[in-house]
């Protein structure tokens, strides 16, 4: 029941709430951030830049709603999911056919392929949920190879596309600053629901489950609900990402939307920000797309006889980073990476 | 119809043989670490890869059964190594452990794909023992296979010999049934935990130099199949349980040549056999055919 | 010949050992009682090194052993018998005994502790190859000291070996710790039923609240009105 005294108190505070927010490091850091990212655009009218830079920043923002979507599910609810592209994929999938063979308006699409992936997530989390831990790591990568397998090869995949895919979609919007603007928006929309939901009551219970399953159960709390909720949830969010990414790139096809690597990133992106944090999340996207197209600037170095490519690379550099930052810093670097320049700020204003 | 008896019932129990092999190493480690190693399908992707590497280089010519030794003695290595500095300072977390083994076989992958011959289809067939085949029933039995379908018979009844009667194999049971306890023996059970690991490695490289030959390398990819149905395999025998290992392989070789010869859209099907198999057994029997414990 | 100094151990915030002091002669047989989450558990568990202890340090022979894993203090010479048994469940009783002597590397050794510990229990002989889980509970509480004593330790932890026995076993289980001790093996016990334990012991040790609280021999302690009225209900 939705208590509407409680709603009407909580938005009288809100612009209280807001002003202390500004205020704190956080605070006024992201504000700093989303300002930069809102100015951008009108930095250069140079064509170049807002071609290279502002897709890649669009890129970076589609893959901070995917990597928040599960940090949700395995950061803040315990839930380890290594097929993520599952929904990511579906919902890419759908929406592609919504609007090439359907003629569905793009808007629509969007959010009917979200709805799809929202069910993908109960249906594929219902049977999955009875596996706990690594266990449900290792169902839900299977589910994602499965599905990739399905559509890549074998009589089905002629029904569904084939390696090709769906291709020549029309874009998100009509220029690349517009595309900008919209996912600048649902980025920020994604990470306020996700952040608010993290520390509410529900976000509660999903910690006390990750932390105490048998405890949580114990005490009353349907454990399998909760799972089930944020699995819907997380599954949410990664279809989003998933539709607004097949706009993105115009085109869908079994490995670029289905792909182990998808799922990868998403980790990636999450474990580089911190685990559970959310908002690391869209710092460890960034990074990572800086790092890959960075990477893939760098290109050919020779050292000595040995040429390195390192835009061939990427991925096993990635990986390399994957393994070091969970070997060695479990929590992540960039989140950490803030909290001791709070302490600095703090130093610095004698507080 | 008898042929397509005959091809369900021999590819059936090849599958069977290889993913005995396969998922019994990888059974054994859940068991006695409760380790979750998803990198066991990249140890026998890696294995192909390395027999291959070494065949084609030159010092090797007139010596291919030195590669496989080397290859069987660096896929152990590397299962060590991913023990030792991995698994074995993560082993608290579980979450943390599966995600550096996911991590890893992607790594392994990658560095697969960017050599050489990463993008091609390649075949090791100079190390296939037998040429040739016999016509059975109208069926064509590979000699290779047979010859891997027995050895892998063979290794079975070695390593469960192995561990139910040498002290080493007694000290991983013990470990598996209580490690706190296994410590007051005097056990190791780090180093215990080291040997499971290096043995499953030289298992899946066991199964993948007997069964690459006859097939083809087919992409650094390969691996993830091969860990999800041994995962499938392990789920439907039961975690740690090695007579379930053993039995799961056949049923899922059984029923995925089942699959592929008897349904219509076959290979396609097939490809779901594994997921299908894991949320049944889940739903109703969550610890397995032969398995005791419940899914932690 | 075991030397405790002022250990503390922590589980999380709560204190289960505080300053605890101990010191074990050769050949003696000591035994620790006290109610139920005293701290008697994880004072073994701290010696034989299934925890660490936060603060204090352990000598045994003139070693410290506080810092080592507990595969390491076996091969030492302490056998630790953990609370309820804890054995081998899938095994037979012959290989958990072959377990328990898995430090010793000389056949003659290993045949001579396995004469003796089937001559202590005979009835294990009798089922040296049935399953340890099959076993009646007294069966398999023989089997958890027997297993202990195969590595031929020089100090040997029993953690309440009468857990969930019959008198009538608990009985016989206590003969047979006299008889461990006549033979020379230093002994810990750490038992809740404090009149069996004060009849064998020869030091005793009152732990409560991870504090020991008392100490000395039953006839000092069998004065102490406190001990008469909750441990031996007289």
């Amino acid at each position: 029941m939705l208590n509407l005294k409680i709603v009407k108190e909580k938005m009288n505070e809100f612009p209280s709430y807001l002003k202390s927010w500004v205020k704190t490091f956080t605070g006024s850091l992201t504000i700093f951030c989303l300002l930069i990212l809102f100015v951008m655009p009108f930095l250069s009218a140079n064509q170049s830049f807002t071609h290279v830079f502002l897709r890649q920043f669009s890129l970076a923002m589609i893959f901070a709603i995917f990597a928040a979507s599960w940090d949700l599910l395995t950061g803040i609810s315990g839930q380890i999911s290594f097929g993520h592209a599952i929904f990511f994929g579906i919902s890419g999938y759908i929406c592609a056919y919504l609007i090439k063979y359907q003629s569905f308006p793009i808007w629509i699409s969007i959010i009917i392929s979200t709805v799809v992936a929202v069910f993908f997530g109960l249906a594929i989390g219902f049977p999955l949920l009875r596996l706990k831990g690594p266990y449900l790591a290792l169902g839900t990568l299977a589910m994602s190879l499965i599905l990739l397998k399905l559509f890549l090869m074998g009589s089905l995949a002629d029904w569904l596309f084939g390696s090709e895919g769906i291709s020549a979609l029309p874009g998100l919007a009509a220029t690349p600053v517009i595309e900008y603007f919209i996912l600048f928006i649902f980025m920020i929309l994604t990470f306020v629901i996700l952040i608010q939901i993290s520390k509410s009551k529900f976000g509660t219970i999903l910690k006390s489950i990750r932390d105490d399953e048998v405890g949580s159960d114990a005490s009353g709390i349907n454990t399998t609900k909760y799972k089930i909720y944020a699995f819907m949830l997380s599954s949410f969010f990664a279809g989003l990402a998933g539709g607004f990414y097949a706009l993105y790139i115009g085109a869908v096809n079994p490995t670029g939307n289905f792909g182990t690597v998808l799922s990868f990133f998403a980790i990636l992106m999450a474990s580089l920000g911190g685990l559970a944090t959310i908002s690391g999340a869209a710092l460890g996207a960034f990074f990572f797309i800086f790092l890959e197209y960075a990477l893939i600037e760098i290109g050919v170095v020779e050292i000595g006889n040995l040429a390195i490519d390192f835009g061939l690379y990427k991925f096993a550099i990635f990986a390399v980073i994957l393994i070091v930052i969970i070997r060695f810093a479990e929590h992540g670097i960039l989140k950490p990476l803030l909290e001791r320049l709070k302490d600095l700020w703090d130093l610095l204003l004698g507080r | 119809m008898i042929v397509d008896i005959m091809n369900m019932l021999f590819n059936g129990t090849l599958t069977g043989a290889v993913y005995a092999l396969i998922a019994m190493g990888y059974s054994l480690v859940y068991g006695v670490g409760g380790i979750m190693n998803l990198s066991h399908g990249a140890y026998f992707m890696l294995t192909g890869y390395l027999l291959l590497w070494m065949l084609q280089t030159p010092f090797f010519i007139g010596l291919e059964w030195l590669t496989v030794v080397f290859a069987l003695i660096i896929i152990t290595v590397i299962g060590g190594l991913t023990f030792l500095l991995l698994v074995k300072p993560l082993q608290d977390s579980h979450v943390a452990v599966v995600i550096v083994t996911f991590g890893l076989a992607f790594l392994l992958e990658q560095v697969v794909l960017i050599s050489p011959s990463g993008t091609e289809v390649w075949s090791i067939g100079q190390l296939r023992l037998f040429q040739g085949y016999t016509m059975v029933f109208g069926y064509p039995i590979v000699h290779q296979y047979v010859f891997l379908i027995v050895m892998s018979i063979v290794i079975v009844l070695l390593f469960a010999l192995f561990i139910n009667k040498s002290k080493l194999g007694k000290s991983i049971r013990a470990v598996s049934q209580d490690r706190e306890a296994a410590g007051l023996m005097g056990i190791n059970a780090s180093r215990i935990l080291l040997y499971t690991v290096m043995i499953s490695a030289l298992l899946a490289g066991l199964a993948a130099f007997l069964y690459l030959p006859g097939a083809s390398l087919d992409g650094p990819s390969m691996g993830w199949g091969y860990l999800l149905n041994s995962f499938a395999v392990v789920i439907l025998g039961g975690m740690g349980s090695l007579i379930g290992s053993v039995a799961g392989a056949f049923i899922v070789g059984y029923t995925i040549s089942f699959t592929n010869v008897f349904v219509p859209y076959g290979p396609s099907w097939a490809h779901l056999v594994p997921i299908i198999i894991i949320i049944v057994i889940l739903l109703i029997r969550p610890q397995g055919l032969f398995g005791k414990k419940e899914l932690r | 010949m075991l030397e405790i100094k002022k250990i503390y151990h922590y589980y999380g915030k709560a204190k289960a050992l505080e300053e605890i002091s101990l010191k074990i002669e050769e050949k003696a047989l000591d035994a620790v009682i006290g109610p139920n989450g005293a701290g008697k558990s994880t004072l073994l568990r701290v010696i034989s090194g299934l925890e660490e202890p936060d603060r204090g340090k352990i000598e045994f022979l003139g070693e410290r052993i506080d810092k080592l894993k507990a595969h390491k203090i076996t091969k030492k010479g302490i056998s630790h018998c953990p609370e309820r048994r804890r054995l081998f469940f899938d095994m037979s009783v012959a290989d958990n005994l072959k377990m328990g002597a898995y430090p010793v590397k000389n056949k003659e050794v290993y045949k001579a502790m396995k004469n003796f510990v089937y001559e202590l229990f005979p009835r294990l002989n009798e089922r040296r190859k049935q399953r340890a889980g099959t076993l009646s509970g007294g069966e398999q509480q023989m089997l958890a000291i027997a297993r202990a004593l195969m590595s031929k330790p020089k100090l040997l932890l029993l953690d309440e070996p009468s857990l969930g026995l019959a008198p009538k076993i608990k009985k016989r289980i206590f003969d047979v710790i006299e008889k461990i001790k006549q033979e020379g093996t230093t002994t810990l016990l750490v038992e809740q039923d404090a009149v069996l334990a004060m009849d064998i012991a020869e030091n005793i040790h009152l732990l409560e609240e991870g504090k020991i609280e008392m100490r000395g021999t039953k006839k000092e302690l069998e004065k102490e009105p406190r001990i008469k009225q909750v441990y031996l209900g007289i």
